[in-house]
């Protein structure tokens, strides 16, 4: 290529991160400047993730590995960058969907305060994400993964007079830290058998490139020690029941952030870590089986969750669990799913992004989220209808658009490696994905006028990146071609086989299965049916159950607020240990000697 | 011989003799700031010369002063501590030029501020358990008197009381442990036990009085109820002190004598594994409760984070003792660096909020990282640092902790992904008052007063400026701290024989 791919690399974290430090010192020179600046600084970095595209999609190169480069070498913490098919298609959809964010931002943004930090924030979130899947290095992919959980506190919080939004940050925060608690030590776990039975120093046993070519030699206890730790960050961070809870209400973010990073990237970050990590946990038994049903619940019951929503961004916030699962299920078919599964996600990103910053036009139009009170608004908004629609409609998984193709294509795994009750979990899901889009969209855009006031169309600056998706989301199926030869070259590292084929190839497996294509069309109007027969199955008694069951969130949030209110309840009767008093104070420190005393008994060396 | 090793030393002693008369001096002629600007000069004089000298030492050739019958030597260890203190100390001694400006007792302030820290750079050089205890006495004197330094606060004398009286205490019981050593060896030198001193009863009982001791000024629980109350009603650069560097110096001292047990005959990293999973619950749980008060104490608050911070220090020195699990030293030493650092930010701004809007309560202080921004900032870092969140230097340390403390997962098994998941769910818990803090921060201000408020004058903010950039830069380049620590975990590697 023009560049050499090492620079590239180095470039791809370099724009960003350089981004975040500028944007307050170009600030300086107004807000023009500083937006400008943060948009090109975007582009760039989007520019050079494609640059490595062909590179390594197209190309005939090995794995790029660069120089190792030692971060910490007094204590011998040196990590390299390891690029494959896998990374550079989250990075392409980081920088990519990032830039589209970036410009889209610029009108939908303008009017509010703090705008340097936004920028700053976006940013260092883009530089993170692509770090997070460019390193070969355990804790390095950590700190970036941390930092793509800072950075989406910090910008769900953005809107600092809501007070809500402060509380939707926070509880982000300490869901997803639960799941990188387990996360975390599924990873020294996993070092420390790495260590003991590769005789690897520390650092060493943290490569992942490493890890994954000595599967065989790393005890089983280990691996499923760390398999299921793992798991517990990727259901953290990937929203996936039971740590769900976090992505409806960072539906606070402005809109712009719920497209970046709650659909396009961050969440992404967690089937990443599945999909990386797939080929070194599969061998575990019930691993795969229960990601599989994790995400198989998750995909289920956000849907039900989904038609039941009034706010339009929180229906996509469950849209995206729902669809998060479905990703999470593709992975847990086994290695068979890592293509579906990636396909799905790289299709997901791009309709869901479509959808958030058109759901965003549409309430920067109307300034409300309920959808009970918009309606009507193809007349007014074509532009943003017809990119809607055609993002719903691959949401809901029509032909020819490229969510039919890539839900298809984990109904067909899914029936090949004879998971028959799971596919039918998902063919019902599918079914409740057509009714909750075609619900959003009635409600949105057809019927009467519930508002108002008149409605604008959206400017240039959001117009463009929303016709952009809409065309990806028509076209990105194609790219299934480039995809698997790309992985089929890759599979020494990937250490499982994938069949490379042409577009013509897919098609032709595609209805090979047909009666798979007829369940994934068969869903498609089924779920049409249902939302005509809404009012009908509303009125029923049942219905009325089931409704109000979903609309409490099945009250896994009840569940974490009781959990916290206990521990409150607890420290402030704890707090009563500290008296204040010196006499009881002294009484401590006599306490102390004899918690020693008895620790001296128990560990040995008592006399 | 030329006196290198002691020279950081000597330029601070000399320099209280010379502030206290630049105090009186100032209070003679009317001057100002002549004892602070005194004492600062000094500060940075005895900085730079011990950069200069750390580099012998890390060259592998430890300095030494003999005076009389004791040995004082620069080693890897002491320039690790000395290091912390001075950089914190100067940052201190800049913020209190304009925080301290009205007070009375001027000439007291720097002369004791420059009397503890010289107190805690002995206590790295000294190499007998006498001088040790001499240096620990010079370093906690001051720091009674800068604690009751406000005379007028009743809560500075309550708090000042129940220092005193527990510290004391405190010394007393390692005196004796050190006397019950002196009696079975006959020796009060380092070099001749160091990791000998083994199974018996005096030994054992040695060790008892020694943890104990020296864990009251560590503030390991239950020994820590001094705490919350001396480190939120000092004057808030003494507080970034005390829980920056004093209570790391209390731990230091106690590990340099737990360094002569043989750690593989007496339990002794095992016991403070287990004192630090206390330390930190207790911690965590305590400061967690604080933001449930009504008035919300800001400095009260930080103070329980120490004692949850101390927690984590403990347990990376704690792991590396037991096991000889390199990470977990690293981690120990670096954790007392960064948190020294973040907690000193924390407090510097803490005390830069009472100082300009006369408030500690954290209901007080909604909206007020829109006027005081700087220091708003300043405090978001230190919290987030706090809390374990990269890119800040927090982070790095923690994450070594943790992982030390899992290593141990080949030593004992289950038992060691219990603390590592200890010490996760502690770190998880204190996002629970750490965050709140900085939601409050930027939410909208009610207080008309708040809405005025600017940020403090430029050498205070230039002081909470440097620690931020440290903790940044720590954050994101962490070899600038490590390599200030390897040699000294060498050393620590080395003495326990792994």
């Amino acid at each position: 290529m023009i560049l050499d791919n090492e620079i590239l690399i180095w470039l791809a974290l370099l724009f960003p991160f350089l981004g975040t430090g500028l944007v307050p010192l170009v600030a300086r020179a107004g807000g023009k400047a500083r937006t400008y600046f943060a948009v090109i600084m975007g582009f760039l970095t989007a520019a050079v993730v494609l640059l490595l595209l062909p590179e390594i999609w197209f190309g005939a190169s090995e794995g790029l590995t660069i120089q190792p480069l030692a971060w910490a070498p007094s204590i011998g913490l040196t990590f390299s960058v390891y690029i494959d098919p896998l990374a550079v298609l989250m990075a392409v959809i980081a920088g990519g969907i990032g830039s589209l964010v970036l410009l889209y931002s610029v009108k939908y943004m303008e009017k509010d305060t703090g705008l340097t930090r936004y920028y700053a924030l976006v940013l260092l979130f883009i530089g993170a994400m692509i770090g997070l899947v460019f390193v070969n290095n355990l804790i390095v992919l950590y700190f970036f993964w941390e930092i793509v959980g800072l950075c989406s506190y910090a910008l769900i919080g953005f809107y600092t007079t809501d007070p809500k939004a402060a509380r939707a940050g926070i509880k982000a925060f300490v869901t997803t830290r639960v799941g990188d608690i387990a996360f975390l030590i599924g990873i020294f776990v996993l070092a420390a058998g790495a260590m003991t039975s590769l005789g690897l120093g520390f650092w060493d046993a943290l490569n992942i490139q490493t890890l994954l070519q000595n599967v065989s030699s790393i005890p089983l206890e280990t691996l499923a020690i760390a398999g299921f730790c793992f798991m517990g960050g990727a259901i953290g961070k990937s929203a996936q029941v039971p740590l769900h809870v976090w992505l409806p209400d960072a539906m606070e973010a402005p809109t712009t952030i719920s497209a970046l990073i709650h659909a396009a990237t961050m969440v992404n970050a967690g089937v990443y870590l599945m999909a990386r990590f797939l080929p070194l946990f599969a061998s575990v038994p019930y691993w795969t089986q229960v990601l599989m049903w994790i995400g198989g619940i998750t995909a289920f019951l956000a849907a039900t969750m989904a038609l039941v929503e009034p706010d339009l961004k929180r229906v996509l916030a469950y849209s995206t669990v729902s669809q998060l699962g479905y990703m999470m299920f593709g992975l847990g078919l086994g290695v068979t799913g890592f293509t579906a599964a990636t396909f799905h996600l790289m299709s997901h990103a791009i309709f869901k992004a479509l959808l958030f910053l058109g759901a965003g036009a549409v309430i920067h139009a109307v300034a409300t989220r309920n959808m009970y009170q918009m309606g009507g608004l193809k007349k007014e908004m074509k532009i943003t209808y017809v990119t809607m629609l055609i993002g719903g409609l691959s949401l809901a998984g029509l032909i020819p658009l490229s969510g039919f193709w890539s839900k298809d294509m984990i109904l067909a795994t899914a029936w090949e490696t004879g998971n028959y009750f799971p596919l039918a979990l998902m063919v019902i899901t599918a079914i409740l994905t057509a009714a909750y889009t075609i619900r959003m969209l009635n409600l949105v855009f057809w019927g009467e006028k519930r508002q108002q006031t008149h409605a604008h169309e959206a400017p240039w600056q959001m117009s463009v990146p929303l016709i952009i998706l809409a065309i990806g989301t028509l076209v990105s199926w194609l790219a299934i071609g480039y995809l698997t030869r790309a992985y089929a070259h890759f599979e020494g590292a990937l250490t499982f086989v994938v069949h490379p084929f042409s577009v013509v190839v897919f098609l032709m497996e595609t209805f090979t299965t047909w009666w798979i294509v007829c369940l994934s069309l068969g869903a498609f109007l089924l779920g049409l049916g249902l939302f005509y027969l809404r009012k009908r199955y509303a009125q029923n008694m049942i219905g009325k159950q089931t409704i109000l069951v979903a609309q409490k969130g099945y009250w896994f949030d009840s569940f974490y607020l009781a959990i916290i209110a206990g521990l409150r309840a607890f420290s402030i009767r704890f707090r009563k240990t500290h008296t204040g008093d010196l006499n009881y104070n002294m009484i401590g420190v006599i306490i102390g000697m004899v918690i020693l005393l008895v620790l001296f008994f128990l560990l040995g060396g008592a006399y | 011989m030329l006196p290198t090793a002691i020279l950081p030393l000597i330029i601070l002693l000399i320099g209280s003799y010379v502030a206290y008369i630049m105090g009186r001096l100032e209070y003679r002629y009317s001057k100002k700031h002549l004892a602070s600007y005194t004492a600062l000069y000094f500060f940075i004089f005895a900085l730079l010369a011990q950069i200069y000298f750390a580099f012998t030492v890390w060259n592998g050739a430890p300095l030494s002063y003999i005076i009389g019958g004791s040995t004082l030597q620069m080693d890897s260890l002491a320039v690790f501590l000395s290091i912390i203190a001075l950089i914190l100390g100067t940052i201190v001694c800049l913020y209190s030029i304009v925080y301290m400006a009205h007070d009375k007792g001027q000439e007291y302030y720097y002369t004791l501020l420059l009397l503890m820290v010289t107190g805690i750079i002995g206590i790295g050089l000294a190499t007998d358990l006498l001088v040790l205890y001499l240096f620990f006495e010079l370093m906690a004197i001051p720091s009674y008197a800068l604690v009751t330094f406000r005379r007028h606060e009743r809560m500075a004398i309550e708090a000042g009381m129940k220092y005193i009286i527990m510290s004391a205490v405190g010394s007393i019981l390692a005196f004796f442990g050190i006397s019950l050593i002196y009696l079975q060896t006959g020796t009060l030198s380092y070099s001749s036990m160091i990791g000998l001193l083994g199974n018996s009863f005096y030994y054992q009982c040695a060790l008892v009085f020694l943890i104990i001791g020296f864990g009251v000024k560590a503030a390991i629980v239950p020994l820590h109820t001094w705490l919350p109350d001396a480190h939120s009603a000092a004057p808030s650069g003494i507080s970034a002190m005390l829980s920056g560097i004093v209570i790391g110096a209390g731990f230091f001292t106690m590990l340099r004598t737990l360094l002569l047990f043989n750690a593989h005959s007496m339990p002794v990293g095992q016991i403070l594994i287990v004192f630090a999973l206390f330390t930190m619950t207790v911690g965590n749980l305590m400061a967690f409760v604080q933001l449930t008060h009504a008035k919300a104490d800001l400095k009260r608050l930080l103070a329980y984070s120490s004692v949850a911070q101390m927690g984590y220090i403990v347990l990376g020195v704690g792991v590396g003792l037991a096991y000889g699990i390199r990470t977990g030293y690293e981690g120990g030493l670096f954790h007392i660096m960064t948190h020294a650092f973040m907690k000193g930010l924390a407090f510097l701004c803490a005390g830069a909020i009472i100082h300009q809007l006369g408030t500690r309560y954290v209901d007080d202080i909604k909206g007020l990282g829109f006027s005081m921004k700087v220091t708003g900032f300043a405090l978001t870092l230190s919290l987030l640092s706090l809390a374990g969140i990269p890119p800040l230097s927090g982070f790095m340390s923690e994450w070594l902790v943790f992982s030390g403390s899992i290593m141990t997962f080949s030593m004992i098994g289950w038992w060691g992904i219990a603390i590592a998941a200890i010490a996760l769910i502690n770190a998880l818990i204190s996002l629970g008052y750490y965050l709140p803090v900085i939601r409050i921060l930027y939410s909208t201000a009610e207080n008309k007063k708040v809405r005025a408020v600017r940020d403090p004058s430029f050498a205070m903010m230039l002081a909470m400026g440097i620690l931020a950039v440290l903790v940044i830069v720590l954050g994101i380049w962490p070899e600038l701290g490590l390599r200030v620590i390897k040699p000294a975990v060498d050393s620590l590697m080395i003495i326990g024989g792994w």
